[in-house]
């Protein structure tokens, strides 16, 4: 019996220690130093820029894009020297500036981009990015419906010098300049040794930006970076290290600055409400071109109704949720477009104040309400709260039966879009524009084929041919004079609510300073200061 | 003789046995206490309506914004959500969906592990192999995981379909206990001699092995109700547990943790009523275990 | 008794067959593309939607998807994440960190546990007793998410005692807090485990028989008592060992422990195939161990119960 005690006890003992030898790989401490800070990512899902759907905050520090945008919203070459256009829009000339350099020395010229975007646009590389490039000549050839294409390059793409480029386009874009922006990731240039072993390249990126990598990107640990001696920017690096630490929880990361072990983190949306005082006067906007609709579908009954769309515009108290749920970070939307985006025209939204009265009346007018009103939201996107305020309000200031109801997962939300099953309520709804145009919100979103992956499927042939004379436009005033117009023909017919406008703040830590991002809402790491 | 003893004796032992847990059930105190506030809290799960109303603001859903996140006041003796609802009437109304899933996956577990674990204890070799290894299936996956992979392909997550899916990890777990403690039992010396005395091998079960055996799976099982609210929570904390609009202390508290810095009201209150819930069920079961353990 | 074993080891199999189709089947249950929900900021063009599937085989029928993924899984390989990022890699790197939580956990469960399991068995009725009881149920009682950003909260944030997230601290300081909170559950179980079952046997027969004979009371207690209260938390414990390994989720995304409770997690997010299967066969593996070595401890431990 004894025996017996001991050998169970021992084999207890052994299934422990067992599991203690497969886990003892010990891993390095680090520790902050005085010339280093940490900025709170997710795991990025690539760090391939053209493969990228979520590596902003890694490759604004690894890469400088071709144009970028100064706080007037006027563009600012950057790596470009100049991006010129003839044949009323349809050809751009885009010269690069000299004495660039890849992090591994090799020389940016008109090549690394020329080839960079062809492999970007082809279409059995399945890269995120390749619809950016969809307008280029050529485009079509590299994705064809079915089959291999025939031919690796877009025709639309000729070196005219080591440091020249054209790009020929399919059809007229006078926004093109604004596209080569930063968080259009397509169009950033690759070093050649990026095509020999792209697997090699995504643990190790090589670009031509401010910081370069400090070995490989430790997967679901950190990304180390440290400042490139060669770079040909304007803003050389003030700290010569730049790591980003992986969360898993947008929250963790959050309460790890509060708790000053990393410098720099976005703020959750379920902490909106008290990073100001969590954090007094280490915060600072990215701004940007982000908002949020409550789309309707306007294929289903009763939602044709325009009164009724209004009166549930009217219904809801912006400012109340905006105060109450995320302490004032939020702005509600008073127009279709941020006033942040070129073009963008503040307070031309006629139902986006709140005021029940008319609310009531409008909802009388339209023939009331029958059944229960059912607002379909993304579910586990954080966002619950506030459309369960704004079922509370529809309901008590329309006096009518709501509830919000988010969908089981987030892949299930686009199928039920695309399934044309949310029909008995307005649906959740959000756009980021990926480069400041308010050509890029309206065609992104409000009209199709946009609109079908955001469930209003609304369609309006006019103000499709406005955007197009934009598009053709010879000077960008006459070009924002055409998208707004076809702004005010999609608000007059009212498809979609806007509701806030999201400028998306991060916090700091006390040790770091001199913090704040971009018109393109990406941090500017280069002027971040470390104390002592 | 011996066949009018074995029919005469074993009923009156049974209820014998009965009597004096029940006499000494009767005597403690922390059995009153454990079972009142069950009963209030279940009686509150049954008829959330007349209690909600006691300060005079009953309805879950009538909410201001104007009022988000305030503290305790008149009238709102639980203060008010960030949504400027009463906190006391979703706390009140939060019990009913949260105990309903706690008793249900419970019963469901019980219902199947009693007696499997008991026949795969008692008559072993094949009957035992077949049940633990379909006991294995269910329980070859981690509860969690298992959980939010069944429940990410419902349509709707209700009540009845987190109570199912948590009932299909949980059941294992205690016809396992059950079929260990069955085992113990067999070997009993009035065990064998009930079988030598001709019994058959249901009656040995029903009078014999099951009320010696149950007792471990008894304090497992109301330490179960608690935690299954507490999973439930745990779940809706994961995104797939029960969902808005519905009403649960889960759902309570998931939100209260993003901002208990601010409003720890939020988290304390429908924390106070779950834990009363867990700390009721326990106690009774753990008082229910000493009334039939303790030799006389 | 090799007999026995190796009968159990077939029966695992046909389990562990049975369950890896189950999980297969409920991953294509899952409703919804997990292309287009790959990126919901940025929507891909639909020509990348359709060259993506295509790349991870989802236009092929159910049945053709599973046996293509069995045919490479035979040949070694156990297929890539949505990202290209190789299962099987994604594993090695990840399981690591959740068995070192887990055993961190398992550590507290069976020091902490059996531990104050006898004390208040031993102390029974009295103020230790009922502390150890309201303790336990106190920590049961509190959604572990709940008690782990309070947790984090008080003694990462504020006293700075342990980190507040990652692993950059290494073991144990980094796993100390979470894989407390991992095992508090199952530690309260366990001193309740072993304080019934060695309070029951504290009365039985054999003890006062050891009491009559004048055996030492540490004696009575190690060798007799505990001895006999040992086969429910065995039982317990080496089952439990699975639960935590398989329960790390919550614990390892509040503290951005970068395991495979958050991979299977966010594979299941994302409705990646080779990923939830691949780590999932894992976890199942190691349930089916644990249940043969679990039944096999039985044999071990108590001489009456036969294996054959």
């Amino acid at each position: 019996m004894h025996k017996r005690l001991a050998l169970s006890s021992a084999a207890l003992a052994l299934i422990g220690a067992a599991v203690l030898v497969v886990s003892t790989v010990a891993s390095a401490s680090s520790r902050a130093s005085s010339d280093t800070f940490s900025v709170a990512s997710l795991e990025p899902n690539s760090l391939i820029p053209g493969k990228s759907t979520d590596g902003e905050l890694a490759l604004a520090a690894l890469f400088t894009p071709l144009v970028g945008m100064d706080a007037k919203g006027h563009l600012r070459y950057l790596q470009a020297k100049s991006v010129v256009s003839s044949d009323h829009a349809k050809t751009w000339t885009i010269t690069i500036r000299k004495g660039w350099t890849f992090h591994n020395g090799e020389p940016v010229t008109a090549q690394s981009y020329v080839d960079a975007w062809n492999y970007n646009a082809y279409g059995p590389h399945a890269f995120a990015t390749s619809g950016q490039l969809s307008n280029i000549v050529g485009y079509a050839a590299l994705n064809p419906k079915s089959g291999k294409p025939s031919t690796t390059r877009m025709s639309g793409l000729k070196v005219l010098g080591r440091y020249v480029f054209r790009v020929r386009l399919s059809a007229p874009d006078s926004q093109f300049p604004y596209e080569l922006t930063a968080n259009q990731w397509g169009f950033y240039p690759l070093p050649k040794s990026a095509y020999a072993d792209l697997k090699a390249y995504n643990e190790k990126p090589i670009g031509d930006g401010p910081y370069q990598m400090n070995g490989s990107w430790q997967h679901d640990q950190s990304i180390g970076m440290t400042a490139y001696p060669r770079y040909a920017g304007p803003d050389k690096p003030k700290t010569k290290n730049l790591v980003f630490k992986i969360f898993s929880s947008v929250d963790t990361a959050y309460t790890d600055v509060q708790a000053g072990n990393t410098d720099m983190a976005s703020v959750p949306g379920d902490k909106l409400s008290q990073f100001e005082k969590d954090f007094p006067g280490r915060f600072f906007s990215r701004g940007g071109q982000n908002i949020e609709y409550l789309g309707f579908p306007l294929f289903a009954k009763p939602w044709q109704n325009k009164k009724l769309r209004e009166a549930i515009s009217l219904a809801i108290d912006r400012r109340a949720i905006d105060k109450a749920l995320f302490g004032g970070a939020y702005q509600p939307a008073d127009s279709f477009l941020p006033a942040t985006t070129p073009g963008g025209d503040p307070h031309s939204c006629r139902y986006c104040r709140f005021d029940p009265v008319a609310a009531k009346r409008l909802l009388r007018e339209a023939g009331g309400f029958e059944g229960t009103m059912v607002v379909n939201y993304l579910g586990g996107w954080g966002i619950d709260q506030e459309y369960q305020a704004i079922a509370n309000q529809l309901r008590q200031n329309l006096g009518i039966k709501v509830t919000a109801q988010p969908s089981v997962t987030i892949s299930a939300y686009y199928t039920n879009i695309a399934k044309k099953a949310y029909r008995s309520g307005p649906i959740y709804d959000s756009a980021s524009a990926p480069y400041p145009s308010a050509r890029a919100l309206i065609t992104q979103n409000l009209l199709p084929p946009s609109s079908f992956q955001s469930g209003t499927y609304y369609a309006n042939a006019a103000a499709q041919r406005l955007v197009s004379a934009g598009d053709r436009a010879s000077t960008p005033a006459a070009a924002i004079r055409a998208y707004q117009k076809a702004e005010a023909l999609i608000q007059a017919d009212f498809p979609t609510i806007p509701l806030f406008f999201l400028p998306s703040p991060m916090v700091y830590s006390s040790r770091i300073s001199n913090v704040k991002a971009d018109a393109l809402t990406n941090p500017i790491y280069t002027a971040v200061t470390v104390k002592g | 003789m011996a066949v009018f003893e074995r029919e005469a004796l074993a009923p009156s032992e049974a209820l014998a046995r009965r009597i004096t847990i029940w006499s000494r059930l009767r005597k403690r105190p922390l059995f009153w206490l454990a079972f009142s506030i069950a009963a209030v809290l279940v009686l509150i799960a049954i008829a959330p309506g007349a209690f909600a109303g006691w300060f005079g603001h009953g309805d879950p859903l009538a909410c201001d914004l104007t009022d988000s996140g305030r503290g305790p006041g008149g009238g709102h003796p639980f203060g008010f959500d960030i949504q400027g609802c009463d906190v006391y009437a979703n706390v009140v109304y939060g019990a009913r969906d949260s105990i309903s899933i706690g008793l249900l996956v419970t019963a469901l577990s019980l219902v199947a592990a009693v007696p499997l674990g008991c026949l795969a204890g008692y008559y072993g070799r094949l009957i035992d192999a077949l049940l633990s290894r379909v006991a294995d299936i269910f329980f070859g996956f981690p509860f969690l995981l298992g959980a939010v992979v069944i429940l990410s392909t419902f349509r709707l997550r209700d009540v009845v379909s987190v109570s199912v899916t948590l009932a299909l990890f949980i059941w294992p777990v205690l016809a396992r206990l059950m079929r260990a403690s069955v085992l113990q039992v067999k070997q009993l010396e009035y065990v064998e001699a009930a079988r030598s005395l001709g019994a058959s091998d249901a009656r040995i079960i029903r009078h014999h092995i099951l009320p010696n055996a149950i007792a471990p799976v008894i304090v497992i099982s109301t330490i179960t109700v608690g935690s299954v609210i507490a999973a439930e929570a745990a779940l809706t904390f994961l995104g797939v547990g029960l969902q808005y609009p519905a009403i649960s202390w889960g759902l309570q508290l998931a939100q209260a943790q993003t901002n208990f810095q601010q409003h720890p009201h939020l988290l304390i209150f429908p924390g106070l009523f779950l834990s009363a819930t867990v700390f009721s069920f326990i106690l009774l079961g753990e008082t229910l275990q000493n009334a039939i353990d303790a030799r006389a | 008794m090799g007999s026995y074993v190796v009968r159990r080891l077939l029966q695992a199999l046909v389990v562990f067959v049975g369950v890896t189709m189950l999980i297969y089947g409920a991953v294509f249950l899952l409703p919804g593309d997990p292309i287009r929900a790959l990126s919901p900021n940025r929507p891909l063009p639909p020509n990348v939607v359709a060259q993506l599937r295509h790349q991870f085989d989802l236009d092929a029928p159910i049945w053709q998807q599973y046996l293509n993924y069995v045919g490479n899984v035979v040949r070694g390989n156990l297929g890539t994440d949505f990202f290209g990022r190789p299962v099987l890699g994604l594993m090695k790197e990840r399981w690591p960190v959740t068995l070192r939580l887990a055993a961190t956990a398992w550590f507290f469960e069976i020091v902490l546990g059996v531990g104050l399991g006898v004390w208040a068995a031993l102390r029974r009725g009295r103020v230790a007793d009922y502390t150890i009881l309201g303790a336990g149920i106190a920590i049961i009682s509190i959604p572990a998410f709940v008690l782990a950003f309070t947790a984090q909260l008080l003694l990462g944030v504020q006293a700075g005692v342990f980190p507040v997230a990652g692993t950059q601290d290494g073991w144990p300081m980094s796993y100390v807090l979470p894989g407390f909170i991992l095992g508090a559950f199952g530690l309260a179980s366990v001193s309740r485990l072993v304080r019934s079952t060695m309070a029951e046997n504290l009365q039985a027969d054999y003890i006062r028989t050891a009491h009559a004979k004048g055996a030492s009371p540490a004696r009575i207690v190690l060798r007799h008592a505990l001895r006999n209260s040992l086969i429910p938390a065995v039982t317990y414990l080496a089952l439990d060992l699975g639960t935590l390994l398989g329960g790390t989720v919550i614990v390892e995304g509040i503290f951005n422990l970068p395991g495979v409770g958050q991979l299977l997690f966010s594979g299941i997010q994302q409705q990646n195939g080779p990923v939830i299967v691949g780590v999932s066969t894992t976890l199942v593996l190691i349930f089916l161990l644990l249940n043969l070595v679990v039944d096999l401890l039985y044999a071990v431990l108590d001489p009456r119960i036969r294996l054959d």
